[in-house]
């Protein structure tokens, strides 16, 4: 298990290391830098071109990158060029929100779509079924922000139950158990978004488990043998209809945190998504590659963590080498 | 053996289980919604008392610095924060604020600025004339992280000040504790742009930070000290800004308590505002059904004169372009009212030179470059360009007359303009090519002056009693326009000015160095706690001491 787990840390960073130069490579090689929107409209050519050397990003591309690794070694992700701030501290303010509204969706996914997958697995083919498999591939087919002012126009403006974004009352102050509630509502819609599509998916995944499980023959002598139903469902039919679920729902924590940008932009939710966004739009490359170092090391833990998962989980798979 | 009927039964209780597990699931998420449904109708309620939510567009930079800001969101909040030595009043013309009158020396060079007495920062220290002469000469320090503006530039002993020969830049002297005097190379009246554009720092604060690091000087760039209407309270990156009632503001204490920057996007601030969620945003679009949606929820919308032109700017040196008359062609050809009327819906004005027709100097009889195809291609045969194989695309010695035409994403209005310029340019013969870039790849090929291109879309804000007479992003200078620039940056005149930025104007218009598009006329939607609301075009928060909210 140790040796596995070192192999794979050892393994990981040659990976990030080739992720961020490709990242690097391909956000300089764009056209643009921070200093478009930074000069006023009468900065000479030759002022803005001296403003770029001086912060070295005249500088041929290679020194820039080794520039910014050797940063990197010492454990400085750098300054935000048009923000001034330390990166680490730009990032770390929003991922609380960005994680809050991941995790929030993923338990509601996983509330609705166990369940529910359950039920039409055992169900199969009838009209309970054939309504999910609808409504799953229509929620599917919808683009997000589609499905985002869907919910903002029916639940928050026609029915006024819920706001139409941000992530608290502004100006309300609220404090304590009140400021939770008031997260909680303005969690709703956002959260909902997100979970909808992924919903639609886990549960399809899950019937297909279910509806072959219960035709299995050990699943048939359990019935034969008596055994009480709750002592069938939950060790024996969840267990292993689960399999594939913990490997998906891994794998969609980093796709949560990356897909999170429209839902974000549409609810003004102050996440990392927007602040990529908006490091994109100004070309802030520090801040860029803080952001996507974060995400692709996210996506590796999950990858390992989806592994080691599987091995937990089904006993049958043995950590090897 | 198991019989199917008994397996089937097992199933059967088995769903039944899991029915009830489902509705169990169910009720577990509707107790914490019926929750948050008690804790929504709070929100509507809690406006009550003394609170105005301003919307602004996007995530301010957190630069809250008179003098190092770039975006319209940091402004938004510096002019709250910060006082300047004066306000822009309806006609645009100089109103006094931290300076309550000035003078000119006999020869016109040196301008001294009285300022008012007893003014405190918000952290309680005195504002004095040091204050006021540490704003400006940072500005052109060697040091100093930004382009040097042209204000700076023409001081006197800006050179040796810049090169850091000297230690003093001696164009900028304080007289006394409330007066300050600048003196430039020549009289320069564009002085009082400057000063409407960048309010003045408190010296006490920034004198402690070496200039290279004021960028990162993180602390004081965040929490501003100023001598505006509102203190600083609090900025939540990419929620709000906070801001507080100064009651000792010079200017009369402002009737509102509190008042927060709520950052907001184009797309939202609609519902926003509709929900109750927003007190005042911006009109970013005068589309009929959005002015409908507004008049049903009883937000008004006030109207004012645009502060805005968007553009079709030629790269003059590329040799389809650098004929007068080709670029005066391409005026004609394009239906610049027709844009008005459909993408503006009315709400707009066209423009022919690079000043708002409202401004003071703006020649009457600037060529209007009609709507006129017949003209256009009449002027384009004259340069050279004739369809010479009927393939409905003019043609010169061989090479077609194609034009890539550069489109920034994020302006809706825009983009629209676009297609529609197309269709205009392609009915005399001219093919054009439109390519999308996002707004900072476009706006580099612009000020990349290595870059050849053939026409970009972009937009500029006008800055009353400015004239620049820099056309890097048309590659473009004649030696009579830089003579009228020179006259009209060298005197404080009116009958010069009067002369010189007309003919400058109207030089400009001559030479047709862009496609003037459109102005968009301003406008600002008002929910109904508004009250007593009062701005005008460059100021949108200059009366705020007497705006009002109802309980």
């Amino acid at each position: 298990m140790l040796r596995f787990l070192l192999r794979r840390l050892a393994v990981a960073l040659p990976v990030l290391l080739g992720i961020s130069l490709i990242v690097f490579l391909l956000v300089h090689l764009q056209p643009g830098d921070p200093f478009v929107e930074m000069v006023s409209p009468d900065a000479t050519p030759e002022q803005k071109a001296e403003l770029l050397r001086s912060y070295g990003y005249g500088d041929p591309i290679g020194i820039q990158y080794l520039r910014w690794l050797g940063k990197l070694a010492t454990g400085e992700l750098g300054n935000s060029v048009l923000q001034g701030r330390a990166v680490t501290a730009l990032i770390g303010e929003r991922l609380g929100n960005t994680a809050l509204l991941a995790g929030s969706s993923l338990l509601l996914t996983l509330a609705v779509a166990l369940p529910l997958g359950l039920f039409i697995g055992l169900r199969r083919n009838g009209w309970p079924d054939i309504l999910v498999s609808v409504l799953s591939f229509a929620l599917v087919s919808v683009p997000t922000f589609f499905l985002a002012m869907l919910l903002i126009k029916l639940f928050a403006i026609d029915l006024r139950w819920f706001p139409t974004g941000g992530v608290v009352t502004i100006g309300a102050g609220h404090e304590g158990w009140g400021h939770v509630r008031d997260v909680f509502a303005h969690l709703v819609l956002p959260s909902a978004v997100l979970a909808l599509a992924n919903i639609a998916i886990l549960s399809r995944y899950l019937r297909s488990s279910v509806s072959e499980l219960v035709d299995q023959d050990f699943i048939r002598a359990l019935f034969a043998r008596g055994v009480p139903l709750r002592r069938v469902v939950t060790p024996h039919l969840l267990r292993n209809a689960a399999r594939p679920l913990v490997i998906i729902i891994s794998l969609e924590i980093p796709a949560l945190l990356s897909s999170a940008l429209l839902t974000e932009t549409v609810f003004n939710w102050p996440g990392v998504g927007r602040l990529s966004f908006e490091a994109v739009q100004g070309r802030d490359y520090p801040l860029l590659m803080g952001i996507v170092l974060f995400l692709a090391v996210t996506t590796l833990a999950c990858n390992l963590l989806a592994d080691l998962l599987q091995a937990v989980v089904d006993p049958r798979v043995r950590l090897v080498r | 053996m198991q019989t199917p009927i008994h397996f089937r039964a097992q199933v059967s209780t088995l769903l039944a289980k899991v029915k009830s597990n489902l509705r169990t699931a169910l009720s577990a998420l509707i107790v914490p919604a019926a929750v948050a449904f008690a804790a929504v109708p709070a929100q509507a309620q809690a406006q009550a008392g003394d609170l105005l939510r301003y919307a602004i567009l996007s995530n301010p930079k957190g630069t809250f610095h008179p003098t190092l800001y770039f975006t319209d969101y940091d402004r938004a909040v510096i002019f709250a924060v910060y006082g300047r030595l004066i306000t822009l009043d309806e006609k645009q013309n100089p109103k006094p604020s931290l300076a309550e009158s000035w003078t000119y020396s006999k020869d016109g060079r040196t301008l001294t600025l009285n300022l008012r007495k007893g003014v405190k920062w918000h952290d309680g220290k005195p504002f004095t004339a040091e204050d006021v002469a540490f704003t400006y000469a940072t500005q052109a320090h060697p040091d100093f992280t930004r382009d040097k503006p042209p204000f700076v530039q023409l001081l006197q002993g800006f050179e040796d000040y810049n090169s850091g020969k000297v230690k003093t830049l001696s164009g900028v002297k304080v007289l006394n504790e409330t007066k300050v005097s600048f003196t430039f190379k020549k009289p320069y009246a564009a002085a009082f742009s400057h000063f409407a554009d960048r309010p003045v720092l408190a010296k006490h604060v920034w004198e402690k930070i070496p200039i290279k690091g004021w960028n990162q000087a993180t602390q004081q760039l965040l929490n501003p000290v100023g001598t505006g209407p509102y203190k600083f309270a609090e900025f939540r990156s990419d929620q709000y800004v906070k801001l507080e009632r100064n009651d000792d503001y010079f200017g009369g204490r402002p009737k509102i308590k509190t008042l927060i920057f709520k950052i907001s996007n184009p797309q939202t601030i609609q519902n926003e505002l509709v929900s109750g969620e927003l007190d005042i945003a911006e009109i970013t679009n005068w589309n009929d059904r959005d002015l409908q949606i507004y008049q049903k929820a009883n937000i008004r919308i006030v109207e004012e004169a645009g502060t805005n032109g968007q553009y079709l700017t030629f790269d003059t040196r590329n040799p389809k372009l650098n004929d007068k008359r080709v670029r005066q062609a391409i005026i004609h050809a394009i239906n610049r009212k027709a844009l008005v009327e459909r993408l503006l819906f009315g709400h707009g004005v066209v423009f022919n030179s690079n000043a708002h027709p409202d401004s003071p100097y703006y020649p009457a009889d600037l060529n209007p470059y009609n709507h006129d195809a017949n003209k256009s291609k009449e002027l384009l045969a004259a340069a050279g360009w004739k369809d010479s194989d009927g393939d409905g695309v003019l043609d010169r010695n061989g090479e077609k007359f194609t034009f890539k035409l550069n489109v920034p994403t994020g302006n809706r209005t825009r983009e629209l303009s676009a297609p529609i310029i197309q269709q205009n340019l392609k009915a005399v013969g001219i093919q054009v090519e439109l390519v999308s870039a996002d707004f900072n790849a476009v706006l580099s090929i612009l000020q990349d002056s290595k870059q050849q291109y053939d026409g970009v879309l972009m937009g500029g804000t006008f800055r009353p009693g400015q004239y620049d007479n820099n056309f890097w992003w048309e590659r473009f200078s004649t030696p009579p326009l830089t003579a009228y620039a020179d006259a009209f940056n060298s005197s404080i005149d009116e009958a010069v000015l009067r002369q010189n930025v007309g003919l400058w104007l109207k030089g400009i218009n001559d030479e047709a160095i862009r496609v003037w598009l459109y102005v968009r006329n301003g406008g600002y939607a008002l929910g109904p706690r508004v009250a007593n609301y009062k701005a005008h075009p460059y100021e949108p928060l200059n009366d705020i001491v007497n705006w009002t909210v109802k309980k």
